[in-house]
């Protein structure tokens, strides 16, 4: 486990400093050696990371972003949090119509630092799906508990604890309840929460254990490097294998990026379902692989918001802490979700005076997300200047999920004793009763009409059996190229259905304990 | 850095779209925080948050406000005007619009006193 030691806002890790190579650290036009290079420290390269240092080989971690913890944001406002901890200023959308906003954090620790901290297994009907239809045969279901399993105590990974569970979330469990719907307490990764309401700017007490106070912290206490500020600009390749990584750092008061060269025989890609193809297509591998970039998923999502005749104040809860398990098999997921007013305030309808009075309700609002099982809609390509595009076109069946989900939401509000429900839909924002929000699954509305985010993308390397169908295999080799490993939710052949982080570090796990380095 | 010209339409906007008790508005600088915020971000992200500053500076002629700037426009022009771009049935319009909103609501509800004038808290 990693040590912690106590802080004024909560926990701190005991980070190694002399093993964190800040961009003011690395020499002007560098070269270091390693025997493998892992590229990212989100859910994927931080487990990776870890379980190659744990084998005793030399690892070195990039990350494009900076080191934090708790004691650099645990007094943000929440868009300096978004600012300091997002990629793009929180500001990365799809390509498509209509536009979906995809947040992904860019820090040590990637997307763990600034998701719910949801920690979920996939369920065995859509691993068996994986399996049979991608030739996945060789992880067995029980292989993939073990390495759940060997991910989840580091993580903290508890249900949520009754007393934290928040009026919000109460409200959603008894909407459901009354409609007969089933569903139960998230397990999370936050086994010291203290309910801040801020999972995504960034746990303030570093209870939630993303993985730049778990995975990141242990691994360099085993002996790995990390590079921080290090942007991966390609994979090196001699004669069909990989030599190492090409990366530019960013230096303060300096015009020029420094340039830092890997010298490695084996390089995980870890940078996301968006980054990672791109980075292989940058480096003159994609063009082998004709699924390298496409199939992507990114399970489109949003949220409806009910008001209430009594005072709510979910902004103190656990933003996240219940879901429902009913319609998982019908590609819908609904699960407790809670903002501050900085966020709400622009999805809410209009502005002006009559904007300002609905958010004077703030305290007596509940707000429900929901997000589909989507088709692989998407794919990522780069742009002129070479930072990705993502081009994600919704299709009408998918669609017709998102109303039916926004419909089922919009119902347990109501069931729970909603006055009205507020829809993230144009010109259609205010729904009265629940008759209304029944009949809502039936209209025929476009995808333009509706405002779209999407927090989980995934598949854009998807692993299979054999080259024709995928880039990687069981193992996150990638088909061709040796000593090149792909260690994030890139890989999924399919859906995890739930929330992805734990079966990304399942699968890291697994690339970690099996390479051949 | 935003233009003193942008930095106008910016307090213009944030006056119509955010109408709060004027000693809550008194310290909030919004061009300030856009600047601030927009420090560091990518070329695309200022670049259209810009294009769609002027967008709504110059628009009242093609909305058939007649030759008039939205920051001449008395608060009921600039509402009437406004709702024009909110409640567009282009998608386009309505996402420039929006993403106007994200930019200068976010940044004064982030604001620590807007926030807890809107909000309890704890207990």
């Amino acid at each position: 486990m990693t040590r912690l030691r106590p802080a004024d806002h909560g926990l701190e890790p005991v980070i190694p400093a002399e093993r964190v190579y800040a961009p003011e650290r690395v020499p002007g036009d560098g070269e270091v050696n390693a025997q493998v290079c892992v590229i990212g420290t989100g859910a994927g390269g931080a487990v990776v990371g870890k379980e190659l240092a744990e084998r005793g080989l030399d690892v070195i971690l990039l990350e494009e972003g900076l080191y934090y913890t708790a004691a650099d944001y645990a007094g943000d406002t929440p868009m300096r949090s978004v600012r300091r901890l997002y990629r793009d200023h929180g500001f990365t959308f799809t390509m498509g119509i209509p536009n979906i906003l995809m947040p992904l954090g860019k820090c040590v620790g990637g997307t763990t630092v600034i998701n719910s901290g949801t920690a979920l297994r996939m369920p065995e009907w859509a691993f068996r799906r994986w399996q049979l239809e991608h030739g996945l045969e060789a992880l067995s279901w029980r292989e993939l508990q073990s390495l759940y399993e060997r991910v989840e105590p580091p993580s903290g990974v508890g249900p949520v604890a009754e007393e934290l569970l928040g009026e919000n979330s109460k409200i959603f469990r008894t909407g459901s309840e009354k409609l007969g719907y089933s569903g139960e307490v998230l397990t999370r990764n936050a086994d010291g929460c203290k309910a801040s309401g801020r999972c995504f700017l960034g746990c303030p007490r570093n209870a939630k254990r993303s993985t730049n106070v778990s995975f990141v912290p242990r691994a360099l206490e085993l002996g790995a490097r990390l590079f921080t500020g290090a942007r991966a600009e390609r994979i090196l390749l001699e004669g069909g294998r990989v030599v190492g990584v090409e990366a530019s750092v960013d230096a303060p008061g300096e015009r020029r990026r420094r340039r830092l060269t890997v010298r490695a025989p084996n390089v995980v890609l870890a940078a996301g379902a968006v980054l990672s193809p791109l980075l292989l297509r940058k480096s003159g591998v994609g063009r082998q692989h004709r699924h390298a970039g496409k199939h992507l998923r990114i399970h489109p999502a949003s949220r409806v918001v009910g008001l209430f005749d009594r005072e709510i104040r979910g902004q103190f809860d656990v933003p996240q802490s219940y879901h429902l398990t009913q319609f998982l098999e019908q590609g819908l997921s609904l699960e407790g979700i809670f903002v501050p007013p900085a966020v709400l305030a622009p999805a809410m309808p209009g502005f002006g005076a009559h904007h300002a009075a609905m958010m004077r309700d703030y305290d007596r609002m509940a707000m429900l997300g929901y997000r589909i099982i989507d088709q692989p809609s998407g794919s990522v390509g780069p742009s002129v200047a070479g930072t990705p595009i993502v081009w994600y076109d919704i299709g009408r069946e998918d669609t017709r999920k998102l109303l039916r989900a926004m419909s089922l939401s919009a119902e347990i509000l109501f069931a729970a004793g909603a006055l009205r429900v507020f829809l993230p839909v144009a010109g259609r924002e205010l729904l009265t009763n629940i008759d209304e929000a029944r009949a809502f699954a039936h209209l025929e509305i476009p995808a333009a009409d509706i405002e779209i985010s999407a927090y989980h993308p995934h598949g854009t390397l998807r692993m299979g059996s054999s080259p024709d169908t995928a880039v990687t295999d069981i193992e996150g080799r990638v088909f061709g190229t040796k000593g090149l490993y792909v260690a994030d939710a890139s890989l999924f052949p399919e859906s995890s259905i739930v929330n992805p982080m734990m079966t990304i570090m399942a699968l890291a796990s697994h690339v970690g304990q099996r390479m051949q380095a | 850095m935003l233009t003193e010209p942008e930095r106008r339409i910016i307090r213009a906007l944030a006056g119509a779209m955010l109408p709060m008790r004027e000693e809550l508005f008194r310290g909030v600088d919004v061009a300030g925080s856009i600047d601030d915020f927009m420090q560091g971000a990518p070329a695309a992200l200022t670049l259209s948050t810009r294009l769609a500053i002027w967008a709504v500076e110059l628009g009242p002629l093609a909305w058939g406000f007649g030759p008039t700037r939205f920051t001449s426009m008395d608060r009921e022009q600039a509402d009437r005007y406004l709702s024009r771009w909110d409640r567009s049935p282009r998608y386009t319009i309505r996402s420039l619009f929006f993403a106007l909103k994200v930019v200068v609501m976010g940044l004064v509800y982030d604001r620590p006193e807007v926030e807890a004038d809107f909000c309890r808290g704890r207990g």
